[in-house]
């Protein structure tokens, strides 16, 4: 029980990261600043928290900042027309630089943490209680997020925009949508919610500030929105899964102590082959073969993703 | 074998990003041909990595140790932005970031200054070049003269 209950706190940033960029890319915008961007606002977060003495200051530091670079993905890729993977890609190793330059005095020094909140009576629940409700707000807020994501996407109207401007950009435009104004807004918003899983590691998961605290959060969080199929439970399911193997590879390595440097990088690899095995031919047809499930099997890109929507 | 999880550990994360864009061609509508050929020019790219990996086991470091390709494959990209895709201007622009990072290792030991400068110069020089001339293919637009403003989409994969 207290594993499960580790497992799911520790995937709280993947999550948030997760789904910020599942929207981003939602509504046909690449942000592939993730990585970067997830290490520049846990560094603005622990900076912000520690200044100030508050995690809510130090959430919203972390969440402007990586909402600033996602917005200016957005200026690039939809008013310049720019090659949105080449402008993410060098805001990433930017804001990685920037985070390590700037973070450099506050390696080491201690800061606040996201206070502990058990919730009262849900708590108490045999199993699922101390599982899912004995963590804190950061945590809380991850599951929250999973399920309002799957519900605004696939069940409100403001979704079914967000699905077309990704999918059939043009086709939006002429039902009267918007559809640059709303690529600007949830790339802000996915943005957003990517500074929230660098503060959620800074001021939850690690509590501190270091050099690579964050190492490889938003490239995995990128495989994992392909790995979900671009549903927000199917990623979010990823997210859980991955950080069970950690804990899974974790065991093993006391068992056969030999093998530490392959169990380190096992679910890695279990990783690639899973996204190998969602781009067959035999896991699109799944869709087809069971219709119910189809919004969760879906396995291709958004139509429009990465395209520049110009009005004719 | 050491060295070996420092690397991967970097490696396998961003090899699982990226597999999606290696193996969906066939996805995106490509015939089998066109899908080989485009391939094959991705493994020829990884080739050509292995002997940058190479040159810097055999010809620099004179042995294996963790974190070896320091970062080049990311610092390659951004010479490649630089360079607009032309592959005479890599030359010359890969001779700057090379000064720029050994400027920024003596920028630590003599000013005392954190040599993550040197990455954050780099990095807003790329991004200027790329947002200036962005904007001006958009002046260009607005004037009625377009021009190439999207980079090939070889550049995705």
């Amino acid at each position: 029980m207290e594993v499960l209950a580790g497992i799911v706190a520790a995937a709280a940033p993947l999550v948030y990261a997760s789904i910020g960029e599942t929207i981003t890319e939602k509504s046909g915008v690449v942000n592939l600043s993730l990585d970067g961007s997830i290490l520049l606002s846990a560094m603005t977060a622990f900076v912000a928290a520690s200044t100030t003495g508050s995690v809510i200051v130090g959430f919203a530091a972390a969440m402007a900042v990586s909402a600033a670079v996602a917005t200016l993905v957005a200026f690039s890729s939809i008013n310049l027309r720019l090659n949105q993977i080449a402008v993410g890609f060098v805001l990433f190793l930017l804001t990685r630089q920037l985070a390590l330059f700037l973070g450099d005095s506050y390696v080491g020094v201690s800061g606040p943490k996201v206070p502990a909140l058990k919730i009262p009576l849900l708590s108490e629940i045999p199993f699922v209680g101390p599982v899912l409700f004995a963590h804190n707000l950061s945590v809380y807020g991850s599951f929250l997020l999973v399920i309002v994501a799957w519900w605004f996407i696939y069940r409100t109207r403001p979704g079914l925009s967000l699905q077309g401007v990704g999918e059939r950009p043009e086709a939006a435009f002429a039902r009267g949508v918007q559809v640059n104004r709303l690529r600007y807004v949830y790339t802000i918003v996915g943005g957003a919610l990517v500074g929230a899983a660098g503060a959620a590691v800074s001021l939850d998961q690690i509590a501190g500030w270091r050099e690579n605290l964050t190492t490889n959060l938003g490239w995995i969080a990128l495989a994992f929105v392909i790995f979900g199929g671009w549903n927000p439970l199917r990623v979010a399911l990823a997210c859980y899964l991955y950080r069970g193997l950690l804990f899974v590879a974790g065991e093993f390595q006391v068992e056969f102590p030999d093998w530490i440097q392959v169990l380190t990088q096992l679910p890695f690899l279990l990783m690639i082959l899973m996204i190998t095995l969602i781009n067959t031919e035999w896991f699109r047809s799944l869709g087809d073969r069971y219709p119910r499930w189809r919004n969760f099997l879906a396995s291709a890109q958004p139509s429009g993703l990465g395209q520049v929507f110009v009005r004719e | 074998m050491a060295p070996w999880p420092a690397c991967s550990g970097r490696l396998l994360p961003r090899l699982a990003a990226l597999s999606h864009f290696l193996f969906s061609d066939r996805a995106r509508g490509l015939d089998v041909r066109a899908s080989r050929v485009k391939t094959a020019k991705k493994f020829t790219r990884l080739a050509f990595a292995g002997v940058a990996g190479t040159v810097q086991a055999l010809a620099f470091h004179h042995k294996l140790v963790p974190s070896i390709s320091g970062g080049y494959g990311f610092l390659a990209i951004l010479v490649v932005l630089l360079a607009g895709f032309r592959a005479v201007w890599t030359a010359p622009i890969g001779l700057f970031f090379a000064a720029v990072l050994v400027g920024s290792t003596q920028l630590s030991l003599r000013l005392d200054i954190d040599s993550s400068l040197a990455g954050v110069m780099q990095g807003i020089l790329v991004l200027s070049i790329l947002l200036v001339g962005g904007w001006q293919a958009r002046r260009s637009r607005v004037a009625g003269t377009d021009t190439l403003t999207v980079a090939p989409e070889e550049g995705s994969g």
